[in-house]
């Protein structure tokens, strides 16, 4: 089984390594690479505390775990570099999903992925912006907070709400779920509600709760 | 005091070293006067010491203390060479350091050590340096080494081209190929 990560040492490679054995911090200059496990992060400089297995590496930052990579100007690792938190430009990629904001935060033992302000998040099935985006990877689900706006091509799909969540499974079934000043425009057809439930492969909405109103434009 | 010291040990080493010279060279020549065919030899410029030590002392505290198979001098007692090294760097605060090399310079006015061939320092809380060619110096107190070097503390392993630390082999800065593996099972 492979070993828990608080077992899995950590191996720093650089041009130039200066290292305080008293605090247990290492300054890492120069074409760094910090790996642990599989997950490799890369970067121009790096501080590393050994003690405390937390690292802040900046300069074109890229750190890669299996199918998931996150880039940005800069990565904070916490707990043991399970928890980052990558500032500037930062782009989470997983298998066909992108996620980026100014900041995005990554707990990878719960496979979950926080924008907190100017979120976007890419897929398949479109893209949503928000004011906050929050992932669940494993359930392939993400929800977006605050000035939500929801664009797919695929489905001639354009809505905005003050919240939604988006299921992406099971396969073949996925959908948005509109709540709050719920608006959406699909085939050129406007529903607005307080609740609108957006099923994409179907090319299917309806409404709960709340005064709904439908506009067909005649094809 | 610190120059009453280097008199000191400056003054001990010319003793022998006269007494010596005075030994060797007066056979040489005393050869040549009775014997003129018995070709000049040539003189052995270096006087040896067989299994002795050079302290260097500070206000009657040891700084460090270098053992070997054997020590030569040049004639001025600039340079002591040293073949199978054992010393001891002593720590301000009780600590120390083992050295061991298979040979070391010792310059006899800046107290600096150059050493080489399997060249290993271990301190006395548990840090192993280890490097084909190393130095240490006075002043400040720091070592250096060089042509691929390693330095082990705890569940932590540095490497690199050239390495230089201080006196306890704590503050490290490691150049060229610097590569730390740390964490993981102790």
């Amino acid at each position: 089984a492979p070993q828990s990560a608080g077992k899995t040492p950590v191996e720093i490679v650089a041009d130039s390594i200066d290292y305080d054995a008293a605090t247990g911090i290492m300054n890492a200059n120069g074409t760094v690479r910090i790996t642990q496990g599989e997950a490799v992060m890369t970067g121009a400089r790096a501080q590393y505390d050994t003690k405390k297995q937390e690292g802040h590496l900046t300069g074109g930052v890229n750190a890669v775990n299996q199918d998931t990579t996150l880039n940005a100007a800069e990565i904070q690792t916490y707990n043991n570099n399970t928890h980052l938190i990558a500032v500037g430009d930062a782009i989470l990629t997983k298998g066909d999903k992108r996620l980026s904001g100014p900041t995005v935060e990554y707990f990878a033992d719960k496979q979950y992925a926080l924008v907190p302000e100017r979120g976007k998040i890419e897929m398949p099935d479109g893209t949503m912006t928000a004011d906050k985006i929050e992932a669940f990877i494993q359930e392939n689900r993400a929800v977006g907070t605050g000035s939500v706006h929801i664009v797919s091509e695929a489905r001639k799909l354009d809505a905005t709400s003050n919240t939604a969540t988006y299921y992406g499974e099971p396969k073949g079934q996925s959908k948005v779920i509109l709540s709050g000043n719920a608006y959406a425009v699909q085939d050129g057809n406007i529903l607005t509600g307080d609740t609108l439930t957006l099923r994409l492969d179907e090319k299917a909405m309806d409404a709960q709760g709340g005064r709904t109103r439908l506009v067909i434009t005649p094809q | 005091m610190t120059k009453n010291k280097n008199i000191g040990l400056a003054l001990a080493v010319l003793i022998v070293a006269g007494g010596l010279y005075y030994l060797l060279w007066g056979a040489a020549s005393r050869d040549s006067a009775e014997n003129p065919e018995a070709v000049p030899t040539q003189v052995n410029t270096r006087i040896t010491f067989a299994g002795s030590s050079i302290v260097e002392e500070k206000d009657g505290k040891k700084l460090w203390e270098l053992k070997a198979d054997t020590i030569e001098t040049d004639i001025d007692g600039k340079t002591a060479y040293l073949k199978n090294l054992q010393g001891t760097l002593y720590q301000d605060k009780g600590g120390k350091v083992d050295l061991l090399a298979l040979q070391a310079q010792v310059d006899m006015k800046t107290h600096d050590i150059t050493m080489q061939g399997d060249v290993k320092a271990t301190s006395s809380d548990g840090a192993v340096f280890t490097a084909p060619e190393a130095r240490w110096e006075g002043v400040p107190k720091s070592f250096s080494g060089t042509g691929g070097v390693t330095l082990t503390r705890n569940n932590t392993v540095i490497t690199g081209d050239t390495i230089k630390t201080d006196e306890k082999l704590e503050k490290v800065r490691v150049s060229g190929n610097a590569r730390v593996i740390t964490g993981g099972e102790k």
